[in-house]
């Protein structure tokens, strides 16, 4: 027998190598910090602030920023500041629920597009492009002229328009890996398909899948704020980051603040999720390996 | 003795362009065959070489006997079963007998899993348990230290990752492994570690094996026979010492004339060939060998050579073989 | 007559984030006026750094920590990049490894082999005959119908013509092959071998042929340059190395080439153990821990560098010199 000729192990490297290189992008931990503080603006707002989003206080109309009302109050005397924290809790919800039903449908049917059989991968891109050829916000627009304002409306649009693109996404990498050396390796093992995408599929196609989501939050947020504004996401009073810029809109003459109130977390998401996807990005690169 | 693999006639075919592409090209046949009319057999315990260069066929003929590939003629029965025709569930069983050793180690590894992991999943795949001590007893009979279970494929030498391999290949004990190139990026020096290894599971546990290569003087040591392959088909095979003393078919002549000698005394003159590889797509007519014979006649241009027996286990497609039995 | 090229002492560090590996050290070789001389190495010995050195064409993490490298008469170390490019192309050429990414893809071969002149002041029409001529001598059939094709139109072997073409095309005075028959079948091989011992009538430049392929280089080569994890352990003309190999490791490694065991072996013969980790370069002979024929000094001094005849040395301290 002949005789072992490895080293012994010096030093095992962790699976993700690039999550050390993450914390070295400034822009990166920066947008990590801003996603943070946004997050945890909203879940804790209950402790943040004394007011109810949807307290009137007629005596505090339009006032300007001060130390009872830190970013002022609107034309019903809410705290702005108040409905901002509340607004962040609905545009959570709306990037929660929607990019994570869009992850799992998208990876589910990208999946099995790209793996399975000609005529299945067919039929889902048939599906996949009939929904795509409706802009997201003319689909949501109707959508929700016939069944009305809701938060949960815009969830499922924004669902339903999102997972082709996931899809899409999942099913080329799907198919390009189906052809690769290790797959090959498990099919002349014995794996059946099922085994096949849940170990060896599914675990090198979520990275790029999760940068993608990552990046798609602020849009999807966007989208809630830009229907709220126009009446056709919240249903009045709640609090959200559209209805908020709507106020202001129509108050802008009495006070700005409104305005950049609703703006500026809206900006600040945008910004943070971006840098922060763009440093993940970095994190999943396989070169990264060959970098000093 | 019964055979373990017998291949007759096989035929794999690939589909060059679509049906509308064909018509615009105005090509008339817009398949490729890959694999014609190939016959071959292995023995338990034997070590049979399938060789010839890049696009003759032998790695496309190595992994349809695994199912990857799927022959559209011919027969492929592996103890006495008939795999072509196969479904991918019906083929699973089969695929704990038959295992393959693939030519890049390190890309036939799943990326995010553990050496512990890749081992132990034709185990699982297979319904049969696996612990802690059955990895690493296949660890141990590859020669693979203990603490590499936990390393992943980026993190492995060439030579570990190949190990990796067979222990992989060995797990449920098969009759028959499918090497493709097992030496190729190895070093010279290095190159006889795995085919010792081989060798010695061999002797161990009496599996046979086929090595799909184009390296030429290793072959010469450590198989029984040779299957020499050129265009899709078999040309000659034989008993491996026989057909390098005498070759029969000019190519195969031609091939163990072409390795360069370590040796500067033994320097001659290599250009006994012309020409390249024809593409699949351009078979020349007759011998598909002809244009590059130096032996060819009349008949070679016109008519193509069937496969007959030249005594003693040699095969050869040739009108006037170099050697006659 | 002064050699062509001439590499004394030369040492590279690679920087990495764990620390400089130590690629090469103290390097010497030289390559005299119309020779082939050989650099012989598995992974890791360094004969690709070394290239890429002549060439600068390192990678950037590389650091020379000593030596020059003497090129008729000019140091290349210290030229600046206005000064290598007009060596390269012109006076040292390079062949490389793999045929199917040598030439540019959008452009024709006759586009590429023509803008390879454009230092020279001739005429369009001339620089296109000079390069019909070029693929004529490498045995590309058709050349003058061929020039406007583009290179995926051509096979692997076709292609690797055409760079050595490219490569020889202004009459360098150096040509550096870089594993060129690797990437091809063994047929092609035999026919690129064939090729370089015709245009060798012709050209009077010399040639490096890089490899791990010692068949190759017994074909090829006048001398032979064997490198192991960074060193040169030995020089010779090729009939000294092949048949009268002084150092441990040239031997180990003859031995193991299948094609030179004439009796069928169940067992080949291998070289137990590892390259060496040049990020630690251990004391001593850098091949003392694999080395069968292994004294007690050799794990602690390095050997030096000792001369058997004119122009075979060896570094091991089994040989005095002579």
């Amino acid at each position: 027998m002949s005789a072992p000729t490895s080293k012994p192990v010096r030093s095992t490297q962790p699976r993700f190598p690039g999550l050390r290189h993450f914390f070295r992008e400034p822009l990166g931990v920066f947008g990590l910090a801003i996603v943070v503080i946004l997050v945890l603006g909203a879940v804790f707002a209950p402790y943040l602030t004394d007011y109810s989003p949807n307290a009137i206080d007629i005596k505090s109309r339009l006032a300007k920023p001060s130390s009872e009302h830190w970013l002022g109050a609107d034309h019903l005397g809410r705290d702005t500041f108040t409905r901002v924290l509340y607004g962040g809790r609905v545009a959570l919800k709306v990037a929660a629920w929607s990019i994570s039903l869009a992850l799992l449908g998208g990876l589910l049917l990208g999946m099995l597009a790209g793996y399975g059989p000609r005529w299945l991968d067919n039929l889902l891109i048939l599906v996949f492009d009939a929904v795509r050829s409706f802009p997201t916000i003319m689909f949501a627009l109707a959508i929700i002229t016939l069944t009305g304002p809701s938060l949960n409306m815009v969830i499922m649009v924004i669902v339903i328009t999102s997972i082709p693109v996931y899809a899409r996404i999942v099913r080329t990498q799907t198919m390009a890996l189906r052809e690769s050396e290790f797959v090959l390796a498990a099919r002349s093992v014995g794996t059946g398909w099922f085994r096949m995408l849940y170990l060896h599929i599914l675990p090198n196609v979520i990275g790029p899948l999760l940068i993608l989501a990552s990046m798609d939050i602020p849009v999807v947020v966007t989208i809630e704020s830009g229907l709220s504004f126009l009446g056709l996401g919240v249903r009045p009073p709640t609090a959200s980051w559209g209805t908020v810029l709507a106020d202001g809109y129509a108050y802008v003459r009495n006070t700005p603040w409104l305005l950049v109130a609703g703006g500026v977390p809206l900006i600040l998401t945008t910004l943070g999720f971006t840098f922060m996807g763009e440093a993940l990005r970095d994190v999943f690169d396989p070169t990264l390996k060959k970098r000093d | 003795m019964t055979d373990l693999l017998n291949i007759t006639g096989l035929g794999v075919r690939f589909r060059a362009l679509s049906s509308l592409a064909a018509i615009l090209q105005s090509v008339s046949d817009p398949w490729l065959d890959a694999v014609l009319d190939v016959s071959l057999c292995v023995k338990p315990g034997e070590t049979v070489a399938l060789v010839g260069e890049s696009g003759s066929g032998k790695t496309t003929l190595g992994r349809s006997v695994l199912g990857l590939v799927r022959p559209q003629k011919g027969s492929i029965r592996f103890e006495g079963l008939e795999l072509r025709g196969l479904s991918e569930a019906a083929y699973k069983p089969v695929r704990r007998n038959i295992a393959m050793m693939f030519q890049d180690p390190v890309a036939s590894l799943s990326r995010r899993r553990s050496v512990r992991a890749q081992i132990a999943e034709p185990f699982k795949v297979h319904g049969v348990s696996v612990d802690d001590d059955e990895t690493a007893r296949l660890m141990e009979l590859v020669g693979l230290n203990h603490s590499f279970k936990n390393r992943f494929p980026h993190e492995l030498s060439g030579g570990q990752a190949r190990r990796v391999g067979v222990a992989r290949a060995l797990a449920l004990s098969p009759k028959l492994i499918i090497a493709d190139e097992p030496t190729a990026g190895l070093d010279v020096s290095v190159q006889g570690e795995i085919l010792n290894l081989m060798r010695d599971l061999q002797q161990q546990l009496g599996m046979s094996y086929l090595i799909v290569t184009h390296n030429l003087p290793v072959v010469r040591h450590i198989s029984d026979r040779i299957a020499v392959m050129y265009l899709g088909r078999l040309l000659e095979q034989g008993d491996t010492r026989s057909i390098f003393q005498n070759p029969a078919h000019p190519y195969t002549r031609v091939l163990l004339d072409a390795v360069p000698q370590p040796d500067p005394a033994k320097r001659r003159e290599l250009a006994s060939i012309e020409g390249e590889v024809p593409s699949l797509r351009d078979r020349p007519v007759g011998c598909e060998f002809h244009p590059r014979c130096a032996f060819r006649q009349e008949r070679c241009l016109a008519e193509s050579p069937e496969s007959r027996p030249l005594g003693d286990g040699r095969i050869v497609r040739c009108h006037f073989p170099l050697f006659s039995g | 007559m002064a050699p062509v090229l001439s590499v004394k002492n030369l040492s590279i560090d690679f920087l990495t984030p764990s620390g400089p590996v130590h690629a090469l050290r103290e390097v010497n070789l030289c390559v005299p006026q119309n020779k082939i001389v050989g650099i012989v190495g598995e992974s890791g010995s360094g004969k690709s750094t070394v290239i890429s050195a002549v060439m600068r064409l390192l990678a950037n993490n590389a650091e020379i920590q000593a030596g020059e490298i003497d090129f008729e008469g000019k140091d290349i170390l210290s030229m600046k990049e206005s000064e290598l490019r007009e060596l390269r192309g012109e006076e040292i050429a390079m062949v490389f490894q793999d045929p199917m990414t040598a030439q540019t893809p959008v452009l024709s071969i006759g586009q590429q082999m023509i803008d390879i002149q454009y230092r020279r002041s001739l005429s369009k029409k001339e620089k296109r005959q000079k390069a019909i001529d070029m693929l004529a001598r490498v045995g590309i059939p058709d050349p003058s119908d061929r020039m406007d094709q583009y290179p995926h139109q051509f096979s692997g072997g076709m292609r690797q013509r055409i760079s050595i073409a490219m490569a020889l095309m202004m009459n360098p005075k150096l040509l550096i092959a870089d594993e060129p028959t690797t990437a091809l079948d063994v047929t092609l091989e035999a026919q690129i071998i064939h090729l370089f011992r015709e245009l060798r009538k012709s050209f009077d430049g010399s040639i490096i042929v890089v490899s791990h392929n010692l068949g190759l280089i017994a074909e090829l080569c006048d001398e032979v340059v064997v490198m192991y994890a960074g060193e040169v352990v030995e020089r010779a003309a090729v009939d000294d190395i092949f048949n009268r190999a002084a150092h441990p490791y040239t031997q180990a490694l003859l031995d193991c080439d299948p094609a030179r065991l004439d009796a069928l072996s169940q067992t080949l013969p291998t070289i137990p153990g590892d390259v060496p980790d040049l990020q630690d370069v251990p004391e001593g002979c850098i091949f003392a821990s694999r080395c069968d024929q292994k004294l007690q000094q050799c794990s602690s001094n390095r050997p030096p560098a000792a001369t058997i005849t004119q122009a075979h040395d060896v570094r091991c301290h089994l040989v005095k010199d002579d």
